[in-house]
């Protein structure tokens, strides 16, 4: 009898204190996709750099896919500030997808706190291509606009077709016209290339720098507005002369309503952490570039890329008027 | 008159005039229309395939009556089959719960009843077999593996 | 190679690695037994441990826990007809039978053996012949894909004993249509949702394998309770786990056929373990005589070892192209690619001369790996399979739990906790009227791949359909799928006419 009112005991406390500890103030972070995913990446090395440079004493991550994302920010609107110090990761898809109606959400119904990094679209071909720039890309697509097939890692429509299509847009050629071939992965993609399926590849920077480096293929151009300190050769295509220029970012938000002195306090973490050597570690690790914008310049620039590419998603017939 | 395998290919039947109709008023975008292969083909596929099979099964349903009396329905006793609705009623309870009182009280509340309707009646065994484990799965999921189980929101 | 063998061996021998490997298989073995975390999320989770550690003890840590997770996802399907792991769910064809007629023992032991000579044959043809599997990863385009998935398809055969075809080839088609539901990938229009936000992202296939396997089954036994036994009876048998000389000599060529088809088709960057085991299990199933055919699905010691060694065969394969070319061929090696740049190792033809030292720590701990979990496991089946032994009301509310929360902890969505439940009472209600629940699981894991390797295919011709006959690899492929296909529609035919 008594082992058993012992044992109920030990029960309840441990049910209890697994209640209280669950309750205690700590930062959160959602991540709108699956573990191993680019934003399950960046939340959780964000969350090792604050963790690790004590930033912070204890991030939780909580993976919540579904709806393309759409899943996470109706529960960012929905708790938002019932709890604490909860921010949610996202690029920019999110802007894609509320444009083409993917998810009944934009960004502006969240509260963007600060953008951290950015990745560039790049276009890669094989090595042994007949294809030696972005020059002669061009001038093949502008006799026959179809003539040379693209391969992308996600849908049609999503960002790696809508960055190519920009590009040759800004090259006089009907964006329309690509000939944008979807495959399920960015792995799939790059297989499709090697083996000849397609003759080129739109993908993010960093996939692109994977395959330059592994010695199996060139990286053509690419969308930022400057060379990159770490791979000055690959050029822009600005620098070629086209005006186009595309950033995938990625940044927090915290959900609608909340405080300008915690969007502020957040900042300042954030910044904090951007010039510690534990978030240099992180970022070299993972191949990217910091793009620190506060929540104005971030707001702004969300805005200013959702009219870009609305118009773009409507010259290409992604979306009706 | 009517056996195992007929209502089994009735049900198909209705199943796949359902996805035709709605595989014929798949939205599609803009630049798909003018596609030979787009977004509606292969479900069309399905459903053409589809409805043909469950038309092919009725046939060879009604040739062979004319030669045998079809199979038998397997024996169930009232009993079973209250148990088993019971059951899913109790998954349906427990998946409404889980995110409300919070994992450890949900689980704890639907394998005691769980063991309950199975015909276990000795309230210190469906104590002791249920609260333990919801614990231990917890702890391992939350502490080892660093995954979030949500505590509740009724109370946080 | 010969100083690449010993600088490999070298460093998968020191005791932090072995210490590694054997952790890494028991975690995995652990995790892949629980239905919803997959060798995808176990990874995904190790991988913050293996930042500590230098990359190839990380790698092998990671190589361990795929295997085990590939093991444990065997036992439960043999056991409790629970594939957590899309590639074990061939497995439960005929492990699942073999459990219930009081092999479980026997049943797992070979699951053990075939899987461990699967892996092995695939690290040795690793081993020598990797720089050029490279260029058979590469030879596959869209088409041919189409046309494996075709062959694929043709299991359904091995389904369809005598008068059951038709019910087969309904339960795939559902399958199918049920691959269907979500955004097209190709274009990004949304089909039977029904302006639904969960299921944008279409069913995922761990839901609908453990609903109308796990859940059907585990409902379907207290809805027609067994036969009870009387009092001198024995409970149910393990039986032991010793193979007799019979029984190795019969199982040998099935396993030595199934690892090479399942390594050539885990080479391809675009099928993987699921694939191979389908194929594996319909080639033995063709190719047994006649008189052992029939046993396919009732409990057939090949029909078990086939799918076994052939998923990890196929799980050895898929290291090709992720350490020759860098392309991941699946999630898992996805997450292994990532954890390697994050390194800083360049995965491609590079990788041999640059980091030899990786790259063959990697190949030989694969081999460790397989010796480790044979050792490991093999003691540990009696203790797994007295699940078996569980009084029914427990293991009834166990499956219950497991197979719910095991999908809730991957999408944290209960929604698909509802659409569980539901197809569990389709399932139920399917299984009364004796439809087989394996071709559906078949139509819907290949449906996925079919299309979109099709419309790929199209995109490419332009539309053409030539593209399927224009290559002799495309033809070929499919010559052998309508082949294989058509002969169980003749004898259904004849059967039909012996009728009238």
């Amino acid at each position: 009898m008594k082992m058993i009112s012992l044992l109920k005991k030990s029960v309840l406390a441990a049910v209890l204190a697994g209640f209280c500890h669950s309750a205690l103030a700590e930062l959160h972070i959602i991540i709108p996709g699956g573990p191993g995913g680019g934003w399950d990446t960046t939340a959780r090395s964000v969350g090792e750099a604050l963790m690790k440079s004590g930033l912070e004493s204890r991030t939780s991550f909580q993976n919540m896919s579904g709806g393309g994302g759409g899943r996470a920010i109706a529960y960012m609107i929905e708790i938002g500030n019932k709890k604490n110090d909860i921010l949610m990761v996202n690029s920019t898809p999110i802007v894609i997808r509320a444009l083409s109606g993917a998810i009944p959400f934009s960004h502006r119904d969240l509260t963007p706190v600060a953008n951290l990094i950015a990745d560039y679209g790049a276009f890669v071909v094989r090595n042994d291509s007949p294809l030696t720039s972005w020059q002669q890309v061009i001038e093949q697509l502008k006799t026959n606009p179809s003539g040379l097939k693209f391969a992308g890692g996600s849908a049609r429509g999503s960002m790696d077709h809508l960055v190519a299509a920009q590009a040759i847009a800004a090259a006089g050629i009907p964006g329309r016209q690509l000939r944008y071939i979807p495959y399920d992965a960015g792995g799939q993609a790059k297989a499709g290339l090697l083996s000849g399926e397609v003759e080129l590849l739109s993908t993010g920077l960093s996939e692109a720098l994977e395959l330059a480096n592994g010695g199996q293929a060139r990286i053509l151009a690419m969308t930022a507005e400057q060379p990159i300190a770490d791979y000055p050769e690959i050029p822009t295509l600005q620098a070629l002369g086209y005006d186009m220029s595309f950033t995938n970012w990625r940044g927090f938000f915290a959900a609608p309503g909340t405080a300008p002195e915690q969007i502020a306090a957040y900042n300042d973490t954030l910044q904090k952490m951007l010039q510690t050597p534990e978030w240099e570690v992180v970022r070299a690790r993972n191949g990217w570039i910091n793009l620190y914008q506060g929540p104005q310049e971030f707001a702004a620039a969300l805005a200013e890329q959702e009219q870009e590419l609305k118009q773009v998603m409507l010259d290409l017939g992604f979306i009706r008027n | 008159m009517l056996n195992r395998d007929t209502l089994g290919a009735l049900i198909f039947l209705a199943f796949f005039t359902a996805y035709a109709v709605f595989a014929w008023q798949i939205p599609l975008l803009p630049f798909e229309e003018m596609d030979a292969v787009n977004s509606a083909s292969i479900p069309k596929v399905y459903a053409v395939l589809g409805l043909m099979f469950s038309l092919l099964a009725l046939l060879a349903q009604a040739i062979k009556r004319q030669h045998s009396s079809g199979d038998g329905w397997p024996q169930i006793n009232r009993r079973s089959i209250g148990q088993t609705a019971v059951l899913l009623l109790l998954m349906w309870v427990y998946t409404a719960l889980l995110e409300p009182i919070g994992f450890l009280l949900a689980t704890s509340v639907f394998l005691s009843a769980g063991f309950f309707i199975m015909g276990e009646r000795r309230w210190r065994v469906l104590l002791l077999a249920s609260v333990p484990v919801a614990v231990v799965f917890w702890l391992i999921v939350t502490k080892l593996l660093g995954i979030y189980l949500v505590p509740g929101e009724l109370w946080s | 190679m010969l100083d690449g063998i010993l600088l490999g061996l070298s460093t998968a021998l020191q005791w932090q690695n072995l210490l590694y490997v054997i952790a890494g298989c028991f975690v995995g073995t652990f995790i892949g037994m629980l239905p919803g975390l997959g060798p995808i999320t176990a990874i995904a989770l190790m991988i913050p441990i293996t930042y500590s550690i230098d990359p190839s003890s990380g790698m092998i840590l990671m190589a361990g826990v795929y295997y085990g997770a590939i093991f444990g996802g065997s036992t439960s399907s043999i056991l409790i007809n629970a594939p957590g792991v899309a590639g074990t769910v061939a497995s439960s064809f005929d492990g699942y039978p073999l459990a219930k007629q009081g092999m479980a023992g026997k049943a797992l032991a070979i699951a053990a053996w075939a899987s461990f000579t699967g892996g092995t044959i695939g690290a040795l043809l690793l081993m020598l012949a990797a720089p050029t599997l490279a260029k058979v990863s590469l030879s596959f385009q869209s088409a041919d894909y189409v046309a494996l998935m075709c062959l694929g398809l043709t299991a359904i055969a091995a389904f369809s004993n005598k008068g059951t075809f038709l019910k087969a080839m309904m339960m795939t088609v559902f399958g199918l249509t049920l691959s269907t539901v979500g955004i097209d990938p190709s274009s990004g229009t949304e089909r039977f949702t029904f302006g639904n936000t969960d299921l944008l992202d279409g069913i995922s296939f761990l839901l609908i394998a453990m609903s109308t396997f796990a859940l059907a089954e585990a409902l379907s036994n207290v809805l027609k309770p067994e036969v009870k036994q009387s009092a001198g009876e024995q409970p149910m048998q393990i039986g032991s786990i010793r193979l007799s000389k019979a029984e190795v000599k019969e199982i040998s060529p099935a396993i030595g056929r199934s690892s090479i088809l399942g390594f050539i088709i885990g080479v391809l960057p675009g099928a993987g373990a699921t694939i191979a085991s389908f194929m594996a299990y319909a080639a033995e199933r063709n190719l047994a005589p006649k008189a052992l055919q029939e046993k396919f699905g009732k409990g057939s010691l090949r029909g078990l070892a086939a799918p076994e060694s052939a998923n990890n065969a196929a799980c050895t394969g898929s290291f090709v192209p992720l350490l020759t070319l860098g392309i991941p061929g699946s999630g898992t090696t996805a997450i292994m690619l990532g954890a390697l740049i994050a390194y800083g190792i360049q995965p491609g033809p590079m990788l041999m001369q640059d980091n030899p030292d990786v790259f063959w720590a990697v190949i030989i701990s694969m081999y460790l790996g397989n010796i480790v979990l044979l050792i490991l496991n093999l003691p540990l089946i009696p203790y797994l399979a007295r699940v078996l032994i569980m009084p029914k009301a427990i293991l009834t509310m166990m499956i219950l739990f497991f197979s719910l929360i095991g999908v809730y902890l991957v999408s944290f969505n209960t929604f698909d906790l509802f659409m569980m439940i539901g197809f569990a009472l389709v399932a139920l209600v399917l299984r009364l009227l004796a439809f087989p629940m394996a071709p559906l699981l078949l139509g819907f894991i290949l449906g996925d791949m079919i299309e979109s390797n099709f419309r790929r295919a199209m995109m490419t011709s332009d539309g053409s359909l030539s593209i399927f006959w224009d290559k002799p690899l495309t033809l070929g492929i499919m010559l052998l799928a309508i082949v294989v296909l058509a002969m169980p529609l003749l004898s259904f035919l004849r059967l039909r006419k012996a009728a009238i």
